[in-house]
């Protein structure tokens, strides 16, 4: 339960959070030209790292309208096309955040069972988490509730530019939320209850559903029940339309009818078996995907065995310590599933004052722990876009494929590299050179203070962002819904 | 030069170690895997149903994680590797059949058998703490804070995650108890919620009172056999009601539990009982309804409790009920919201109220099996049951003993952290001939005796051994006297060389000697080198170089028994002499560094001279060696003789000096000691194979005549001095200092450095006299540098003995322990020790040592004391070496050397058991 001081806060930042809804949309449209895009450009002489297929040392892409046209050595540029000079730079598929719920207002409901929401209603375009997400190289982002439910909503696609979530949204409805593991309001006991309380529920509803369809279609025809209710039921059963289920369990129905995804979370070793039997029992292991804590590692035969893909943590390294001799053991996770040969995803970290918040940084962490250089770009693009289901179309530099690329001024995994251009749909939705706020915070250029807000200031109330603030004061603006707070203090306990 | 008897013994070495490592290697058939073995142990307790029997010494076979066989000697199949815990008591895993490892579960409804306690298990937690006091099987409960909590289930907490629940769903659990009164209300949310659909308001549930509590549980059962209310719990309960799930009821009022065995009855259904504080008032009805009970334990051992329980009158109201229980099924469980790993020690002290310790143990294993159902599985070692073994230090239910390992399926589920200490518990323990201790431990903390008496610490994890009430412990015994690892090499040793530089791993004869209970050898050469050779004292067992050296330099062995009596101490005084001069340099060096430091510490200032502080003169009656001498060389691969001019300059022992070689374009420098007549040294000059050495003997006055040694090539080397006036080679001889003004200490030199260490008494001398008159030269040298002496051999050293007790000088006596003397016999040994001297016994042998014993076997059956001759090998030996601060006594502080005897080590039938050196078993 919330308490009233956190009731205030949350009102304060939606205040806020309009205040600088204008004042972004104008930053972003500032950055971002995307009235009226150039149908074809050309991004030359860049080192390509593809992720599908072997690294290009100099090449070149060519987007049509918003897709990649071509790739390779020698491309020929269309006369019409506008050529951009990427020389000396390095070229990549746009980074991908396989599970975030930065972009939304509030994490959770307080709710356990909420299948009927959807991220759409939470999606806070105003967010400074989409401008940082940018300016990352993070071009599609998974928004999707926390992990402090048992059936979550729908979560959906986006990409970090759009003053609307319609306008942001690459893709609806990828999956819904489930969580096996407990969080601060519940115990395993209890949240394995609700689950198989909710899907006997379900079926109950189904077969009621069923049973007064097929009195409805008698009473059409003036006819008189004959047969018991377990034969209506089954006679009822083709007789349902899509627009018959209600909101409760509409999205069940598509879950277990295998028409939606499930993003599935495990927080420790022993949920993985609950995870799978779960999804085994009720149709949707096929469209599963895992979201492990970091404690799940020592499942990974049985994960393995899964062949589904897998989420991990932000936290990549796991201590353990010994209780009756106090040693402490240290795990590098990943390595883990990269010995065993199962692909896995990475996130970003939550907090923006660590280093784990760049993706690149990540996967960099791999590679130093003695992962393959491939294996860990892949965390960051491919395989991110095949657990959300848009493998097809995201992810990689690949003919066909949605032009969201990244253009570095060196390797990716260098870390004193930086992300120069972003191109989301052909688009070029970031560049360096025209980042306000990176040059203010990195002293380039001094920050205007409109009169007012300087009154503001003094008062000691929060000030715009753009007026001039470091990095973590703005972000701290960023209205931290209470109960994230709380469960990342659980998130440490643990 | 090797002798042909050596080489033999070298190639018979070499041959068992080869052996082994052919055994080692596999010659035997491959092993069977890891969950296949046989275990010998001190101590098998089956806790069979049939009968208490215990196995002493006892074996276990294991086979694919099941037990095959359990016995006490039993054939051992070819392909099963053995596991020999000869310390071990191996008992069933300890079963807790009620504990609080899972936390309850967070509903409201009172009813609800649908909250699985197997939920709430971590499969892949390692439980090591639980582990680490034997419990391998637990019980989950969904908790104690409803009517019908849900269902419990039954797992283990080893072996593969996969393969470690026993039971899903093992039970109904039911709650008489005060806990389960007024539950909340059950509130069952709309949603989404809107205008028109409103949350409803809560349903009251019961129970409220101990009559409530039976009529909701009645009226849930009657909904649940209909079988009509949809919902989770009620489907659930359904279905186990319909399974006959057993009913594992919490009970612990008289009433309730009377109540219980009705509700069992009425319904006819099979269940147990959890819990029982007041048991004891239905103890009767409980035995006849035959319903199992666990019985909960009431008194937390890790803190104090205020809660004194319902019945004022109820002193301790574990021992109260539990002796009225005798005779009904009983299970024993930890104190509730205690940890299961207190489960073996709260057991324990249900011996106060009389259970027998094969009872208390069924009591936490078979019993809680038959009761949870597993029986067939785990609860005790026989046949076909899961190899689920507790290993323990010593007896299971002692305070002290400690689990060691536990096997869960024939897996290693815990293994206790290496721990360097070890107690040894005997029936005597022979300590110094002042004391010794009846029925006593011993422990020895890495390497050294930290305790000892009749009541030690056990540290946790610590290896245990109980050698029993007929055994004898006694300090390692000490070779006052022998040549073991010399490997027959009968040289005299140059005085510099230290015999500790041959100490390595031990080989198959220190093996042998140290199994004898011969743990230190004081290791000297065959013949003594005039000027002294290094004696070490080196122990026969122990891994590193570090663990087997006791002393590097233990004394220093002259020999006078060859000279004629007047000139016994031509060869040993110099020598003394020039130790003593060395002693004082230092002396003089320690000194002032000592003024330096007060200096700098007062912070004077210090005075640096360019040159040094002038060194004082000394008097040289006759420098034999300073001057100009002309040197032929000539002999190995030299075609012809070469001259060469070598300037030297004497300084106390030291010559420095140059030499010009033929062919070497510069001088070279000459370094080298003088002890009056040899000349031993070397030419600073880069070769192959290392610097040139120089080895002459002064022939005659003024002429030289030795060799030139470059490795294996030996030149002759002829000098005569033709100037005795060091004229062009001058050496400024400064005391030098550091760049701080420090003094520099003087140059070492390892041949007196052991003399200087005798003339500070820090360490004896090693003397060979035999006669009288030897013995009195010996004497008075002693007197006059105040050194300490050992007599080795010393056949005339009676007549002295007043003298030897004044000047504490012990004796080493010959192997021949009684000889004939003026036509009678006469034993040295008894004698000596009759009078008061220290006595030493010695085996002047190398891996003959191990017969060292039978000395004073004999010295015992001809008449002396077996405590004197019990401290001839060890304190007195150990005293004369001055290494009683280090071994030769039990006493706190010294090496955890020790022998185990099954009687006095002087009696014939007495056998060596076990030896430990340094607190590692040697075996």
């Amino acid at each position: 339960m919330k308490s009233n001081r956190d009731r205030t806060e949350i009102v304060v930042n939606r205040r806020f959070s309009i205040q600088f809804m204008t004042a972004l949309a104008a930053l972003l449209i500032a950055t971002a030209t995307f009235a009226s895009p150039p149908a074809k450009i050309a991004l030359k002489g860049g080192r390509i790292i593809p992720i599908v297929g072997e690294d290009i040392p100099v090449g070149t892409i060519l987007i049509e309208h918003g897709k990649i046209k071509a790739v390779g050595k020698d491309v020929e540029i269309p006369y019409d096309a506008m050529v951009v000079d990427v020389t000396g730079k390095v070229v990549m598929p746009g980074m991908i955040d396989a599970h975030s719920a930065r972009g939304l207002d509030i994490r959770n409901e307080n709710l356990d069972v909420t299948p009927f929401l959807d991220v759409y209603d939470a999606i806070d375009p105003s967010k400074l988490y989409f401008e940082d997400a940018l300016r990352d190289g993070i071009t599609t982002i998974h928004a999707i509730v926390g992990h402090n439910c048992v059936i979550g909503g729908l979560s959906r696609a986006i990409h970090p530019i759009g003053i609307t979530p319609d306008e942001m949204t690459q893709q609806p409805s990828v999956s819904l939320k489930l969580s096996v593991a407990p969080q601060n309001r519940s115990d395993r006991m209890a949240q394995l209850a609700t689950f198989r309380e909710t899907f006997r529920e379900l079926a109950e509803y189904l077969d009621d559903l069923a049973e007064t369809k097929y009195e409805e279609s008698l009473e059409k025809k003036d006819e008189k029940i004959k047969v018991g209710p377990d034969e209506a039921k089954k006679l009822g059963k083709d007789l349902i339309k899509p627009e018959d289920y209600d909101d409760k369990h509409r999205n069940l129905v598509k879950l277990t009818g295998g028409q939606l995804g499930a993003f599935v979370y495990a927080g420790r070793a022993a949920d993985i078996a609950a995870a799978e039997s779960l999804a085994k029992q009720h149709g949707f292991f096929d469209q599963t995907t895992l979201v492990l804590g970091p404690r799940c590692y020592k499942a990974i035969e049985e994960i393995k065995a899964t062949g589904r893909p897998v989420v991990l943590d932000s936290q990549l390294l796991y201590r353990e310590e010994n209780p009756i001799t106090g040693k402490i053991t240290e795990t590098f996770i990943p390595k883990v599933y990269a010995d065993a040969g199962v692909a896995f995803s990475l996130l970003p970290s939550g907090d923006t004052s660590l280093a784990e918040r760049y993706l690149n940084y990540q996967a960099a962490r791999c590679v130093r722990n003695g992962i393959a250089r491939k294996t860990a770009l892949e965390a960051i693009t491919i395989n991110p876009a095949r657990a959300i289901g848009i493998g097809d179309r995201f992810g990689s530099i690949e003919v066909g494929k949605t032009a969201n690329v990244v253009v570095m001024s060196g390797d990716p995994l260098d870390f004193s590299s930086w992300v120069d251009l972003v191109y989301i749909n052909g688009i070029r939705a970031y560049e360096r050179e025209s980042d306000v706020r990176l040059k203010q915070l990195l002293g380039e250029e001094k920050p205007e203070i409109p009169e007012q807000v300087k009154g503001e200031k003094n008062e000691g109330a929060p000030v715009d962002p753009k007026a001039g603030h470091s990095k973590g004061d703005a972000d701290k603006l960023e209205a931290p819904a209470p109960n994230e707070m709380t469960k990342d203090a659980e998130k440490k306990k643990e | 030069m090797i002798s042909p008897t050596v080489k033999l013994r070298r190639l018979k070495t070499r041959a068992f170690a080869l052996a082994l490592t052919a055994l080692a290697l596999g010659t035997t058939p491959t092993l069977a895997d890891g969950d296949s073995f046989v275990i010998k142990a001190k101590r098998v307790y089956p806790v069979a149903k049939e009968s208490s029997e215990v196995f002493e010494p006892g074996m276990v076979i294991v086979r694919d994680g099941l037990v095959v066989a359990v016995g006490k000697d039993l054939a051992i199949p070819p392909d099963l590797k053995v596991i020999n815990l000869k310390d071990a008591h191996v008992v069933p895993g300890f079963i807790a059949a009620a504990n609080s490892m899972t936390p309850k579960h967070a509903g409201d409804e009172s009813v609800a058998a649908g909250y699985l306690a197997l939920d709430a298990f971590d499969n892949y937690g390692d439980f090591q703490e639980a582990l680490a006091e034997g419990v391998t099987t637990v019980h989950l409960d969904p908790g104690s804070h409803r009517l019908l909590t849900g269902q419990g289930a039954i797992v283990r907490l080893g072996g593969s995650p996969m393969s470690r629940i026993l039971n899903e769903r093992s039970d109904l659990t039911i709650n008489f108890n005060e806990s389960a009164y007024g539950p909340p209300n059950d509130v069952t949310y709309q949603t989404p919620a809107s205008s028109d659909v409103a949350i409803p308001p809560g349903v009251r549930q019961r129970p409220d009172s101990r009559l409530g509590q039976f009529v909701a549980l009645e009226e849930a059962l009657r909904v649940a056999e209909s079988g009509t209310k949809s919902g989770l719990h009620p489907a659930a309960l359904t279905n186990a009601w319909r399974n006959n799930a057993p009913l594992r009821i919490h009970v612990d009022r008289s009433v309730d539990i009377t109540g219980a065995v009705r509700f069992l009855y009425n319904h006819k259904r099979s269940g147990y009982l959890v819990g029982g504080a007041q048991a004891d008032i239905t103890a009767q009805e409980i035995a006849e309804a035959h319903v199992p009970l666990v019985f909960v334990m009431g008194e937390p051992l890790d803190a104090i409790s205020n809660d004194l329980g319902p019945d004022p009158d109820v002193v301790d109201r574990d021992i109260q009920a539990l002796k009225k229980l005798r005779g009904a099924t009983i299970a024993l469980a930890p104190p509730a919201g205690a940890r299961v790993d207190q489960l073996r020690l709260s057991a324990a002290t249900a011996m106060r109220a009389g259970l027998t310790e094969a009872e208390t143990l069924a009591a936490i294993t078979r019993i809680p099996a038959e009761i949870l159902g597993i029986d067939d599985r785990t609860g005790s070692i026989e046949r076909g049951k899961q190899a689920d073994l507790v290993i323990m230090s010593g007896p299971p239910l002692e305070t002290s003993s400690h689990v060691k390992r536990v096997y869960v399926g024939g897996l290693v589920a815990f293994e206790a952290p290496y721990v360097d200490a070890v107690v040894v518990h005997a029936g005597t323990i022979w300590i110094d001939e002042n004391t010794r201790i009846e029925d006593g431990s011993v422990l020895i903390e890495k390497g050294r005796i930290s305790a000892v008496g009749t009541s030690v610490p056990r540290p946790r994890f610590a290896d245990y051994i109980d050698a029993g009430a007929n055994s004898f412990v006694t300090p390692g015994f000490i070779d006052a006297f022998g040549h073991l690892g010399l490997d027959g090499d009968t040289s005299s040793l140059n005085p510099n060389l230290s015999l500790a530089s041959m100490v390595g791993v031990p080989d198959v004869s220190e093996h042998r000697v140290a199994m004898s209970g011969v743990t230190t050898v004081l290791t000297a050469p065959y013949a003594a080198s005039p000027q002294g050779s290094q004696i070490a004292a080196i122990k026969t067992a122990g891994t590193t170089r570090d663990k087997r050296l006791v002393r590097n330099a233990a004394s220093v062995y002259f020999d006078v028994r060859k000279g004629d009596p007047a000139g016994v101490l031509g060869k040993l005084k110099p020598r003394l002499e020039a130790g003593k001069k060395y002693l004082e340099k230092w002396q003089k060096y320690e000194k002032e560094l000592a003024e330096w430091k007060e200096k700098k510490a007062k912070g004077e200032k210090i005075e640096i001279k360019k040159n040094g502080d002038a060194l004082d003169e000394e008097a040289q009656e006759e420098d034999p060696i300073t001057g100009t001498w002309e040197v032929t060389i000539s002999g190995g691969p030299i075609p012809e003789p070469q001259q060469a001019k070598m300037l030297l300059k004497l300084d106390g022992a030291d010559i420095e000096g140059r030499i010009r070689i033929p062919g070497q374009p510069d001088e070279a420098k000459v370094t080298a000691t003088f002890d009056g007549k040899h000349v031993s040294g070397q030419i600073d000059v880069e070769t192959p194979f290392g610097p040139p050495a120089i080895e002459a003997d002064l022939t005659e006055p003024d002429h030289l005549v030795g060799e030139l040694k470059i490795s294996d090539i030996v030149i002759d080397l002829d000098a005569t001095r033709t100037d005795k006036e060091d004229v062009q080679f001058k050496v400024v001889k400064s005391r030098k200092r550091g760049k701080d003004g420090r003094p520099l200490p003087p140059k070492t030199d390892d041949g007196l450095e052991p003399i200087r260490a005798a003339l500070e008494k820090k360490i004896p001398l090693l003397i060979a006299a035999s006669n009288q008159q030897q013995i009195a030269q010996v004497l008075k040298l002693a007197s006059e540098f105040e050194v300490g002496i050992v007599l080795l051999d010393a056949e005339g050293a009676a007549v002295h003995f007043e003298k030897l007790i004044e000047l504490a000088i012990g004796v080493v006596v010959p192997t021949k322990i009684v000889r004939w003397l003026n036509h009678t016999p006469y034993h040295q040994a008894d004698d000596l020790s009759r009078k008061g001297v220290s006595v030493a016994f010695q085996s002047d042998a190398e891996d003959g040592a191990r017969s060292l014993r039978n000395l004073g076997l004999h010295a015992v059956q001809r008449g002396m004391s077996p405590d004197a001759a019990l401290s001839a090998f060890t304190t007195r030996p150990s005293k004369m070496f001055k290494l009683e601060d280090e071994i030769g006594s039990l006493k706190k502080g010294c090496h955890g050397d020790l022998v185990i005897f099954d009687g006095h080590p002087f009696e014939a039938r007495t056998r060596v058991k076990r030896v430990l050196v340094g607190g590692e078993e040697v075996e």
